[in-house]
């Protein structure tokens, strides 16, 4: 049971918006950017400024400001050397937007341009930026003994998040002297510590009021906390109030993407068409300063062949920096790969003439076997089920045969009358909470504490996504210390009350803070009569000694949770304009205990619809000088277009008591099967997505023209 | 010199005011228009604004706005033809309903604006925006489409294909278009198909009788301001029996092709390849049926 | 310039440029906190408001245009039963839209079983794609608006 927020409240929030927030005395801020992709700065001046506007520039930040991730960090405003278009070299800070606008011609920048990377080099190391390797079994011999071998190749373009509001903040210093800053974050300490590291301030000494950034598909993680030390710089520097509100359009110009990326994986196959070994090559470009990058490497490696077994595996995996915008974390983090894994498959399915399904179920690991890369016993527990399950409701089978034969029938797509159809499967898991000892560099608390009066509040950083998790939250409390809803509260989300937990994202409050929450609950309601309120209980999260994770190795549990999806696609192509269709997608999944099926089914169902258009047409396209293009295809096309029924079957069982997180579950398995079944309707293998008309023209096209062709 | 906020060189010049006339009658509005022959018309108003959040429409100096003239917002139907006044939005048209509107013109109002300016956007505003022509104006060329251009003391009728290729029909100084006639003629087939990726719209119409075809018309809008449109070919295909022989249907279909190709060379060769395909669908479909 | 016009049923007159955008003015002159803007370009339906009884993308809307009308928000729609329908229409799909496409999901909602409590399924489908925030499916959405329409018709004895 949750309890819901009524629609009235919700219409009714008065939330600070800084997009909308008006004080007296209160500065605008514009941000000026790098028009070079990589170039050293020679001098950068505002000439003839109008009065009442100021200049900022990197010799206004505190020394030693970075915005820092683990080993990762960039500068908050370039000060010696730009690295991408749009990088952040200045701001502008005045009373009038107009005028700020018209004093941009004011600033002039001289560079020193130097050749700049445009995407990963290929045959050299000089983009390199992070590598992992990993290999078991003997992978040397088991090509040396194929009788074939097959090469499956993915590309992958960048992605826009599409959150509901592009990226602002308001910042203001306090009676007190300090900062305070607004704005919408996934990771609300993130934003003190960089907005305290661009001003030299302690962490004390900057209060950060976050707002629920809605659904951001992992798109406000970091990156408000550059926007917030901007407005926090500004306000500093001039002593007012300062807001600085992306437009849309400057949002999806400056702000990251999902990375592009490629896998390119050789398979060796003996003669009884049996799988000897594979070399997995996982390569993404995180642009000009990579974020999360150990950790998506990890997740890359963990997931490099899916749930699959095989006698010899070598993987790497490669981060790689250029000079594009930053490129960070999107909801699938380790989706690539499994996109990746499931083409495999679907390759050496289609080799080998061996029907996808029974080669899934051949190819899992045997029973308590673990996989090659991790400890997790549960891969063929889990998911042989679910490959049941989404192939029964799916009529998978049949489908497969009759549009497999139709395929074999034709003699050429180009030529082809009508519109032709295809159907494909998938499998994927979800890793929730960051891999290995890495949760422990982001400690996550809650705290419950029980009043006097009988309320109850709950106090976290942690923020899901949708209502669904906090009402659950609420209904918990009411259930085990028997109080009202109206009575249950969940405290400010801000620095002042909330306890620190990481950033929100993978899964990690449905996972971690649900969990967190229980355990306070049970602590107080065993001390609420032997001792006074108010009772204040804090829990913070420690990973189980036996899930320990040797990174090394690949041995013992990578995350803390996982959940299964299996999914099938199917799509309908027109030959004429190489357009295509999802009919309909089935997803069975399993995600531990549900905490409310509707909405969980709604969440899967919308992400599904999501994986779609990324997979099917949405792609941020990279323009002149690697910036983003302004007219590029996401502007707000809409993702309802065509929006296919979406059938989500959750299953449970009655060991698991919490919920596992399913949020990426759809990223990593939808497209994967939207690529089999689109590379059956048009009959040519589908490797790069998204796969837009002009892109599936162009594979279609290698087999009746020739080459160089240009769509 | 650095980029402002959304990668563009900001505007410098000094902002004044524009100023708004809103007529409430023909008569008022023509005098208007003649007392001030450099205002621009202002009609749904949804091809305005530029990506830039500024807070304010790019509204030209000197505006006369139609939406206070009711008689414009008139849809009158006539046993031969649709009237739509220069006032009507989208949402009014479509409302007429697809028994009514032919379908090709019916299928493409869905593509024209946003869902959020159904309400505002007017169709005879969508003939009038020098730009693209993916959205009416190919079903409405197709379909034989006028329009009726007014002045103080005249009025005249020209065809929406002679208005959009600036045959010396582009409004003069003082004039206004106030109403779009589309003819009602009994189609066979009627098609309306708008690429994924906008970047072509294929309309096309065809009348059969006695085994043959008695009339063909085959538009292709582009993002160019005029369509693709060859007339010998449509001349060609008509008075043809049915079905049309492989053969012919392929080098129509090539024609078109070639067509495109002079008019854009800027196509790229799966836009030449879809218009060929298209074309030949089309003709395919005739003998199917 | 002084424009006078009819905001949720009251008269408000603001002083504002004739070229400046309805929704800009709601926002920042009258502080209506239902109010946004995204795209800035009436694509994305943050900003929509019952603009003379019918919904628009009010960030298309320049100030001129807005003398002598009647403008509607979410606000405006507050403590009605017209509210309540949509809201328990709503709450039996499982349909909670995040708070910032719940004001204009909700008003389009209103917009459309206010005009036709039984709309025409292909009309909605046109109608529902107004507003294109991501966290919910389109699908889940026109449930959503279907079951709000069955409210209405409920409580108008429209059955």
């Amino acid at each position: 049971m949750i309890v819901s927020r009524p629609l009235r409240s919700l219409l009714r929030d008065k939330t600070l918006n800084p997009r909308t927030i008006r004080s007296p005395g209160m500065q605008f801020v514009f941000t000026i950017r790098s028009d070079r992709a990589h170039a050293r700065i020679i001098r950068l001046e505002a000439q003839g400024l109008p009065e009442g506007i100021v200049f900022i520039d990197a010799s206004a930040l505190a020394e030693g400001a970075a915005l820092r991730i683990e080993d990762d960090s960039m500068p908050i405003l370039a000060a010696e050397t730009v690295r991408y278009v749009g990088e952040p070299i200045g701001l502008l800070v005045g009373p009038d937007m107009d005028a700020l606008r018209e004093a941009v011609s004011c600033i002039r920048c001289t560079y020193e341009e130097f050749p700049a990377l445009l995407g990963p080099t290929s045959g050299s190391d000089e983009s390199l930026y992070q590598e992992v390797h990993r290999s078991c079994g003997d992978i040397e011999e088991a090509f040396g003994s194929a009788a074939d071998t097959i090469l499956t190749a993915v590309d992958t373009g960048l992605q826009e998040h599409f959150y509901a509001d592009p990226h602002s903040a308001f910042a203001r210093v306090a009676n007190d002297g300090c900062i305070e800053v607004t704005t919408a974050t996934q990771w609300l300490h993130h934003v003190q510590q960089t907005v305290s590291s661009a001003l030299g301030q302690t962490e004390k000494r900057v209060r950060v009021h976050g707002i629920d950034a809605g659904p951001t598909l992992e798109g406000k993680v970091w990156f408000p906390s550059l926007v917030a030390a901007h407005a926090a710089l500004a306000a500093s520097v001039t002593g007012l109030p300062c807001v600085l509100a992306y437009s849309r359009a400057e949002d999806l110009f400056s702000s990251p993407k999902r990375p592009a990326g490629s896998v390119r994986i050789r398979t060796a196959l003996l003669e009884d068409n049996s799988v000897a070994g594979a070399d997995v090559q996982i390569d993404y470009d995180g642009g000009a300063y990579p974020v999360f990058s150990a950790e998506m490497l990890q997740r890359l490696l963990v997931a490099a062949l899916g749930a699959y077994q095989i006698p010899a595996l070598r993987v790497s995996v490669r981060c790689h920096t250029t000079n594009t915008a930053p490129a960070g974390p999107f909801s699938g983090m380790d989706a690539l790969a499994w996109l990746g894994a499931e083409r495999w498959i679907g390759d050496v399915a289609v080799r080998t003439g061996t029907e996808p399904v029974e080669l899934r179920l051949r190819m899992l690991p045997k029973q308590d076997q673990t996989l090659m890369f991790n400890d997790f016993a549960d891969a063929r527990e889990q998911t042989a089920p679910l490959l049941k399950d989404v192939v029964e409701r799916s009529d998978f089978r049949r489908k497969f045969a009759a549009y497999e034969l139709q395929r074999k029938q034709r003699s050429n797509i180009v030529d082809h009358p009508g519109r032709t159809n295809g159907i494909g499967i998938s499998l994927t898991a979800q890793g929730s909470g960051f891999s290995g000892r890495r949760e422990d560099l982001y400690p996550s608390s809650v705290t419950l504490r029980l009043d006097q009066d009988g309320h109850a509040w709950i106090a976290t950083s942690a923020r899901a996504s949708t209502s669904v998790i906090h009402g659950y939250w609420v209904a918990r409390v009411c259930d085990v210390l028997g109080i009202d809803a109206d009575t249950v509260h969940i405290a400010g989300f801000d620095t002042d009350t909330a306890p620190p937990s990481g950033p929100n994202m993978i899964s990690r409050v449905t996972m971690i803070h649900t969990r967190l929450l229980e355990q306070c609950l049970q602590a107080v309601r065993k001390k609420r009569f032997q001792k006074p309120l108010p009772i204040e209980i804090t829990r913070s999260w420690r990973r189980a000694r036996k899930q320990v994770w040797d990174a090394d190795a690949c041995t013992g549990m990578p995350y803390p949770e996982r959940s299964w999806a299996a999914c099938v696609v199917e799509v309908e192509a027109d030959p004429i304009t190489f357009e295509a269709r999802v009919t309909s997608a089935h997803i069975v999944a399993y995600t531990g205990k549900v905490i409310d099926p509707k909405s969980a089914r709604n969440s899967l169902a919308t992400a599904a619809v999501h994986a779609i258009t990324w997979a099917g047409r949405e792609s941020a396209l990279v323009g002149p000088r690697a910036s983003i293009a302004r007219d590029g295809p996401v502007w707000f096309s809409s993702p309802f277009r065509n929006e296919p029924p979406v059938t989500v079957i959750l299953v449970e069982d009655g060991a698991q008591a919490n919920p596992l997180g399913l949020g990426e579950l759809a990223f990593s398995c939808v497209p994967a099967a939207y690529a089999s079944a689109l590379s059956q309707a048009l009959g040519v293998s589908v490797e790069r997505l998204p796969s837009t008309a002009g892109n599936q023209y162009l594979a279609a096209g290698t087999l009746t023209r020739s080459a160089g062709d240009d769509a | 010199m650095p980029q402002n906020n959304a990668g563009h060189a900001p505007e410098t010049s000094k902002r004044t005011s524009p100023r708004v006339y809103t007529p409430r009658s023909q008569s008022e509005l023509l005098q208007l228009l003649r007392r001030h022959p450099g205002s621009r018309i202002y009609a749904g108003g949804t091809a305005l604004s530029g990506l830039e959040d500024t807070g304010r429409l790019a509204i030209p100096a000197t505006v006369v706005a139609l939406y206070g003239v009711d008689d414009l917002r008139r849809i009158a139907r006539t046993d031969r033809y649709l009237e739509i006044g220069a006032n009507a939005t989208i949402r009014a048209v479509s409302r007429v309903g697809s028994n009514v509107i032919p379908k090709t013109l019916y299928d493409c109002l869905p593509h024209i604006v946003p869902p959020g300016l159904r309400t505002i956007a007017t169709l005879v505003g969508n003939v009038c925006v020098q730009g693209t022509t993916t959205t009416s104006v190919a079903p409405l060329i197709a379909l034989g489409s006028s329009i009726e251009i007014r002045r103080v003391g005249g009025s005249r009728w020209i065809t929406v294909q002679r208005f959009r290729s600036g045959e010396g029909a582009y409004l003069q100084p003082g004039e206004v278009v106030t109403r779009l006639r589309i003819p009602l003629s009994p189609w066979d087939a009627q098609v309306y198909r708008p690429s994924e990726d906008g970047r072509i719209s294929f309309a096309a119409l065809a009348r059969r009788s006695k085994g043959g075809v008695d009339a063909v018309r085959i538009v292709i809008g582009t993002r160019l301001p005029e369509v693709i449109h060859n007339r010998e070919l449509d001349a060609e295909l008509t008075g043809r029996k049915l079905p049309l022989p492989d053969r012919d249907i392929r080098a129509a279909a090539e024609r078109m092709r070639n067509t495109a190709q002079a008019h854009d060379p800027g196509f790229s060769s799966f836009d030449l390849y879809r218009i060929e395909r298209l074309v030949s669908w089309f003709l395919r479909s005739l003998t199917r049926r | 310039m002084r424009v006078r016009f009819t905001l949720n049923g009251k008269a408000v007159q603001v002083d504002a440029e004739p070229e400046a955008r309805l929704s800009d003015v709601l926002m920042h002159h009258l502080e209506i906190a239902s109010m946004r803007q995204d795209c800035s370009e009436g694509r994305c339906g943050s900003c929509l408001v019952i603009f003379e009884g019918i919904i628009v993308s009010s960030c298309m809307i320049p100030m001129f245009r807005v003398l002598g009308t009647e403008v509607v928000t979410i606000e405006g729609l507050f403590g009605s039963r017209d509210l309540r329908d949509i809201e328990r229409g709503f709450q039996s799909t499982g349909f909670e839209p995040c708070r910032y496409c719940a004001a204009p999901k909700t008003l389009l909602t209103h917009a459309i079983i206010s005009e036709n409590t039984r709309p025409r399924e292909e009309e909605l489908e046109v109608q529902a794609q107004a507003v294109r925030c991501r966290c919910t499916s389109y699908q889940h959405f026109l449930e959503a608006i279907r079951n709000a329409a069955k409210q209405r018709r409920s409580r108008t004895r429209d059955i």
